[in-house]
């Protein structure tokens, strides 16, 4: 095969391209996340509520056509699973971990259910028209830059403006400040009338819409559904998490690193057109796992845990 | 992260017969509670998939125990969950919450594939042991590395051992296109093991020994858990570290101990699967049975006998699903829906009860 199609210097700015839009639902799913966890709470049910946000927005666009309210009923979609999680751990102070699991389970049945339900068995796989990309006026005419960042589906932007708002909620608001408290010191926050309960509860409400978002993103990219569509992307945003030092700007770099090695595995497979390489494909599909886990070793090591939030998983009973 | 979670609840003393009646109903209402609640939620989509709930359920009851065929799949099917969940068991005794399961599974298969399609000749008797052996061992190894990582660096067992059953998948798919590949093949797949590599069965059945082999891991996982120093130790680190380092415990070898037994519990399943069931290695394999092996643990209370249990009405449970998918077209995944109501609804109930008290 030939590596000037995958790293040439005119193949460069499809590659960066193609990152950004493969990055954009992790990103988008991790910044969720990170505010989740400042507060105390492990949403580890992303994964569950990225797919029932896949199967819904999939239905949604297949019937409408409209990709924007795809994005919309994801969120939903992904908000209501994420409730489970909530009453369970944040109501009755369940285990966090394993109430996660369960929900990523129960979101993998229910979104393949769905499907089976709505399309039945077809041999040809139902599909819908994703978004188009838009050009921003000015900006994406700017070298380089202008077609990676500008040029993209107008859904990247959104999930960008989203993520950015999200981190300007966390640090710069008197709500993230309670976010903050109620993930450090929760009975620091509780007596001085943070409701640490309530707190959590809208982290987690806006965590699970995010990832019902990212699972939008991702059927809007594809164009299809499939089981297990979204391939472990919920459970690499937990690892961009770590990575990002839970501050969802962090989550930016973090999620387009992600998406670099999974634009340059899916380029290489493209370029070498599925013949046989003497590198085999499979490691080029497993890489993105491989970089997800030498990236949260590397930052587990070079930064010790003391900076994960305190209260971290440990439920909160208010004291009567 | 801690695994324990809960608050300390202070009780007031009580008569000891009455606080022992209470905890069996609890370990006896609770389940059946949550079959309950598991089942009415399938009812729903039965429904909502235009089916009978009364009509699909029998189906599934006679597909998983309607005659020797159906008893014989049911205990075969039970047989990698118990492993298994046993392994998740005493991983999480000691804290760890390992999801890897799905890669000590496959890593298990694909061993044993390579083994017995590396003998020139050979009989069971020489290959069954080196398989088990060398399946275990890679499972181990899989399973060890999160332990590692999680004992001396402090990284996130939860995400570790996900991507690591990515990274074996993919192994996966690379060996059943490559250096596994059956020539005369349509689809990636390994080619058929020779006969004397399949684990015997009882005649005239499809119980074949790895049957047995699970069963007698469950007496042994108590006895290791109830009796041994590592048991008790594991207990110890589950609680409290700080607690464990301070009675000379080693926090780190435990840890990284039950990582490599369940690992190699995994490795094992994944070897009786292939030599038992499948015979030749292939993507379907990898099917979820990780996550399943979950549910049955948490629903078996993380006891070794209550796993048993939890593996029979949740080998059935799948079994009956597939049965209905294709007998009345609804679809299977109820099956997983079901499953994780049920957990879900023994979290609430042990949580409701325990503040009840």
């Amino acid at each position: 095969m030939n590596w000037s199609n995958v790293l040439g210097a005119g193949a460069l700015v499809p590659l960066f391209t193609a990152a950004l839009r493969l990055a954009v639902p992790i990103v988008l799913a991790a910044a969720g996340a990170c505010l989740a966890e400042r507060s105390g709470l492990m949403n580890l049910g992303i994964e569950g509520q990225m797919m029932v946000g896949a199967i819904i927005a999939f239905v949604t666009v297949y019937y409408t056509g409209q990709p924007m309210l795809g994005a919309v009923t994801g969120a939903a979609a992904g908000l209501v699973i994420a409730a489970i999680v909530g009453y369970l751990t944040i109501t009755m102070a369940v285990d966090q971990i394993i109430t996660g699991i369960s929900v990523v389970i129960l979101g993998t049945g229910l979104a393949s259910f769905l499907y089976l339900q709505v399309f039945g068995m077809t041999g040809t796989p139902p599909r819908i028209q994703g978004t188009t990309p838009l050009d921003l006026p000015v900006l994406s005419d700017l070298p380089v830059l202008g077609p990676i960042v500008f040029s993209q589906s107008p859904l990247v932007y959104l999930a960008l403006a989203l993520v950015v708002a999200l981190w300007w909620v966390l640090t710069r608001t008197a709500f993230g400040l309670s976010i903050r408290a109620a993930g450090e010191s929760p009975e620091a926050a509780d007596s001085v009338g943070v409701s640490v309960p309530r707190t959590r509860w809208s982290t987690l409400l806006i965590s699970g819409a995010a990832a019902g978002m990212a699972g939008a993103l991702v059927i809007d990219s594809l164009g299809f559904f499939q089981d297990g569509i979204t391939g472990g992307r919920g459970w690499i945003a937990l690892g961009v998490v770590i990575l990002a030092r839970w501050n969802p700007l962090g989550a930016i770099a973090g999620g387009f690193m992600f998406g670099l090695v999974d634009a340059f595995q899916l380029r290489v497979q493209a370029a070498s057109g599925g013949q046989a390489t003497s590198v085999p494909y499979e490691l080029f599909q497993a890489m993105p796992y491989a970089v997800t886990l030498l990236a949260v070793i590397a930052t587990t090591v070079w930064f010790s845990r003391s900076n994960s939030p305190k209260a971290l998983g440990i439920p909160f009973v208010p004291a009567k | 992260m801690t695994a324990t979670l809960s608050p300390p609840v202070t009780t007031p003393p009580e008569p000891p017969t009455a606080s022992r009646i209470r905890s069996l109903t609890t370990t006896i209402g609770v389940p059946l509670l949550a079959v309950a609640v598991g089942l009415a939620a399938g009812g729903i989509l039965i429904v909502l998939a235009g089916g009978n709930p009364g009509q699909a359920y029998a189906t599934m009851l006679d597909a998983a125990l309607g005659g020797d065929t159906q008893l014989g799949r049911l205990l075969t099917g039970m047989t990698p969950l118990v492993l298994m969940g046993l392994g998740y068991a005493i991983a999480y005794r000691t804290g760890f919450i390992t999801i890897g399961a799905q890669g000590h599974y496959d890593v298990g298969a694909i061993t044993a594939t390579a083994v017995v399609l590396s003998m020139p000749l050979g009989t069971s008797w020489i290959a069954i042991p080196i398989v088990a052996v060398t399946a275990a061992a890679a499972g181990a190894c899989i399973g060890g590395i999160s332990g590692v990582l999680k004992a001396r660096l402090g990284v996130n067992e939860i995400i570790s051992s996900l991507m690591l059953n990515y990274l074996v998948f993919y192994t996966l798919a690379w060996a059943v296109r490559k250096p596994l590949a059956n020539p005369n093949g349509f689809t990636p797949e390994s080619e058929r093991i020779p006969d004397w590599a399949a684990l015997a069965t009882i005649p005239g059945t499809r119980i074949h020994i790895g049957v047995f082999v699970a069963i007698a891991a469950v007496p042994l996982v108590w006895w290791l858990m109830r009796s041994t120093r590592f048991g008790f130790a594991s207990q110890i680190v589950g609680e409290s570290p700080s607690v464990a380092e301070a009675n000379g415990i080693s926090v780190a070898r435990t840890v990284v101990t039950s990582a490599l037994i369940s690992g190699a519990l995994g490795g094992i399943a994944g070897a009786i699967m292939l030599l038992g069931s499948e015979f030749r290695l292939s993507l379907a394999i990898s099917s979820g049975i990780g996550f399943t092996a979950i549910v049955v643990a948490l629903l078996g209370r993380r006891n070794p006998f209550g796993i048993v249990l939890a593996a029979a009405l949740v080998s059935g449970l799948t079994l009956g699903s597939q049965a209905v998918q294709r007998t009345q077209e609804i679809p299977a995944s109820i099956g997983t829906v079901v499953q994780a109501v049920m957990i879900l609804t023994v979290l609430l109930a042990n949580r409701i009860v325990e503040r009840a008290r």
